[in-house]
C-alpha cells in the first residue's frame, strides 16, 4: 500500500532504533488529535480525548436483526472495544445493490441511493431486535446502534434489506474513564518506544495536512496538523443578547474548520441527557469555514455581510465565530430564548 | 500549531529515548482509523495485526486547500500519494468570487456560499477525464459541473470542471483513507 499518512519513514527492518527528538516532534505536529472543548459544561470524563474510526461495507438481509458491523475485537491488545456511551459521528451511504459497494464492479459516486449523517450518544445501546429509540435509523427498517449486553456495534432490518457502508468516529466514554481503550499498544511508563511500533502507529493515524497540488492561496508551510474538539452547551439569551465562549483552550484565530453542529428541543435532549437519542436532532448541519481574524463582539448582531461569522441554524439568530480580540470560540445569541446545542469541530493549525 | 496538540517537546536533531508514558499520551489523544471487524468487502488485511505488519485500510489524511478551476480543464488537489482504492470523505464548498474563498477578504459562511456538498465513496481505480465524465465514471460530481476524483493516470487526487461557461471557486476539506484494496 502507499502510507499516505505516514509524516515519515523509518526503516523498521534493520532493527529497532531510539527515536530522534525531531521524528517525534513532527509526529506531533502533523497528528490530529481529539479533545474535548474546555468549555464544554456536562462533566466529560477527564480522559475524554482521542476518538476511533471505524468503516466499512455490509449486506443486511430483510428482516436480520443483529448484524455485527465491529465486534470490538482488537488483536494488538486484547481488550474489546466498547462501543456504548459514546459520541459517534456517522455518515452512512445505502446503494441499491451488492456491486454498488465501494467493493464492487458498479460502485461510483452516482450509484449511491441517499447518503445519510448524524451525530449521537451511543447511550446504553438497546438489545437486539429491541428497535427502541436508542438505535440510530436513518432511513426506514435500517437500524444501527451498541449492544446493551455486550457493546458489539450491530445493525437490524425491521422489514427490508439494505446494502450499505459507512464511516464513523467514536470518542472515549462519555460516563466511564477509559484510560487509553483506543490505543495500539499500552506502554509501561519508562519503556523504551521504537522505530517499528513508531512506524506502526503512523499508519494508523489521521493526519491534517495542506494539499499539495492546485491548492493556490499561498497558506503557509505550517498549516499541518490539527484538532477535533466535542461538547455540547446551553446557551440562554435573557433578552438583549449573549456571547458564550464555546473554547479557550488555544487561539482559534486563522483556522480553517469544519463544523458538524445540532441543536434539540431540550437540556434533557442533550447528548448527556436522559431523554437524548440519536435522532433527536433539530437542524444537522456542516460547514467548511475559515475563521480567518475573528469577528469583534462590538461589530453588532446580525453581523454585516461578508463578516467570518456562521449562521448554523437558518433563520435563527445564533452565530459562531471567533472573538479577534482573544481567539477564543464563542456563540452569540439574541434569540431571547434558550438553545440546547452539540458539536463536533475539526480545526487546523493557523493559516496565516 | 496550538500548544495543545504537544504531548511533549523533543529536542530537534538529538537521538532521545521516547518514555512509554508518553507514548501512550499520544496514542490515547490521537484520532485512529481502522476497518471495522465485521467489515465483509472482501477487503484484505483490514484489521491491524501487529505480528504481520498488515495495514490494510488504516490510517487517513485529512487534506485542505482552496483552488480556481477554469472551464473544461483538470487540477491536481493532492499528488504526495497515491489515491487509488481509497475511501474518501469530502466536504466542498463552492463560491462566487475570488474574495469569498477563505483567504478572500469577504469569506462569509452565511452569505456568500452556492453550493456546499458531501459525500463519502471509494476512488476505485481512478478516472480518466478525457472526454469528461459521466455517471459510470469513479468521479464525483457535487454541484452539476465539477467533478473530483483520482486520476487514473497518475493516482493524483484531482479536480476536474466541465460547466461550460467559466471558472469555479472552490474550498475543500476531504479525509483519504489509505487503501482499501
Amino acid at each position: 500500500m502507499a502510507y499516505i499518512n505516514r509524516a515519515l519513514t523509518l526503516d523498521d527492518d534493520a532493527g529497532a532504533r531510539v527515536i530522534d527528538g525531531d521524528e517525534l516532534n513532527t509526529l506531533q505536529s502533523t497528528v490530529m488529535m481529539a479533545l474535548e472543548a474546555d468549555q464544554e459544561e456536562d462533566g466529560l470524563p477527564a480522559s475524554f480525548y482521542g476518538t476511533k474510526t471505524v468503516c466499512g461495507e455490509f449486506t443486511l438481509g430483510a428482516g436480520v436483526e443483529g448484524l455485527a458491523l465491529d465486534m470490538g475485537y482488537e488483536y494488538w491488545r486484547g481488550v474489546p472495544y466498547d462501543f456504548r456511551n459514546r459520541m459517534c459521528t456517522i455518515t452512512l451511504c445505502t446503494v441499491p445493490a451488492a456491486n454498488c459497494l465501494p467493493s464492487g464492479a458498479n460502485h461510483t459516486p452516482t450509484n449511491i441511493s441517499a447518503t445519510y449523517r448524524a451525530r449521537f450518544n451511543t447511550r446504553a445501546g438497546q438489545a437486539i431486535g429491541g428497535f427502541t429509540t436508542q438505535a440510530w435509523n436513518p432511513v426506514a427498517d435500517l437500524y444501527v446502534y451498541a449492544d446493551s449486553t455486550n457493546g458489539h456495534l450491530y445493525a437490524d432490518s425491521g422489514g427490508a434489506g439494505y446494502y450499505f457502508y459507512f464511516m464513523a468516529t467514536f470518542t472515549p466514554s462519555i460516563t466511564t474513564a477509559f484510560i487509553g481503550d483506543h490505543r495500539q499498544k499500552s506502554m509501561a511508563d519508562v519503556a523504551r518506544v521504537d522505530s517499528k511500533m513508531f512506524r506502526e502507529y503512523e499508519d494508523q493515524g489521521t493526519y491534517l495536512i495542506e494539499s499539495s497540488g492546485g491548492e493556490e492561496a499561498g497558506m503557509p508551510a505550517t498549516f499541518i496538523g490539527g484538532t477535533r474538539l466535542h461538547g455540547e452547551f446551553t446557551i440562554t439569551d435573557p433578552g438583549g443578547g449573549v456571547t458564550k465562549v464555546i473554547d479557550s483552550s488555544r487561539d482559534w484565530r486563522e483556522a480553517v474548520t469544519l463544523w458538524r453542529f445540532d441543536d434539540v428541543a431540550a437540556a434533557s435532549e442533550l447528548p448527556s441527557g436522559a431523554n437524548h437519542t440519536p435522532d433527536d436532532s433539530q437542524s444537522p448541519n456542516w460547514m467548511v469555514w475559515d475563521v480567518q481574524g475573528g469577528y469583534a463582539l462590538g461589530g453588532g448582531f446580525p453581523p454585516a455581510a461578508n463578516t467570518p461569522t456562521w449562521q448554523p441554524i437558518f433563520g435563527v439568530n445564533l452565530w459562531l465565530f471567533v472573538n479577534a480580540a482573544n481567539g477564543n470560540l464563542v456563540a452569540h445569541s439574541t434569540t431571547g430564548g434558550t438553545l440546547y446545542v452539540y458539536f463536533d469541530i475539526i480545526m487546523t493549525a493557523a493559516t496565516a | 500549531m496550538p500548544a495543545a496538540n504537544v504531548v511533549a517537546d523533543y529536542t530537534l536533531g538529538t537521538l532521545e529515548e521516547l518514555y512509554g508514558s508518553d507514548w501512550n499520551e499520544i496514542q490515547d489523544r490521537t484520532e485512529i482509523i481502522v476497518a471495522a471487524t465485521e467489515e465483509e468487502g472482501n477487503m484484505p488485511d483490514l484489521q491491524w495485526d501487529e505480528a504481520s505488519g498488515a495495514t490494510g485500510f488504516a490510517g487517513g489524511t485529512w487534506l485542505y486547500g482552496e483552488m480556481t478551476l477554469a472551464n473544461n480543464t483538470t487540477k491536481v488537489i493532492d499528488n504526495t500519494s497515491g489515491y487509488l482504492d481509497c475511501w474518501a470523505d469530502m466536504y466542498v464548498v463552492t463560491v462566487a468570487n475570488a474574495a469569498d474563498l477563505p483567504t478572500g477578504g469577504n469569506h462569509d459562511p452565511t452569505n456568500n456560499i452556492i453550493v456546499v456538498a458531501n459525500e463519502l465513496w471509494d476512488t476505485r481505480d481512478g478516472a480518466d477525464p478525457a472526454g469528461g465524465f459521466g455517471g459510470g465514471d469513479y468521479a464525483w460530481n457535487h454541484s452539476g459541473d465539477l467533478w473530483l476524483f483520482a486520476d487514473d493516470a497518475n493516482a493524483g487526487l484531482s479536480a476536474r470542471n466541465d460547466a461550460g461557461g467559466g471558472a469555479i471557486l472552490f474550498y475543500y476539506l476531504i479525509l483519504m483513507t489509505g487503501p482499501a484494496r
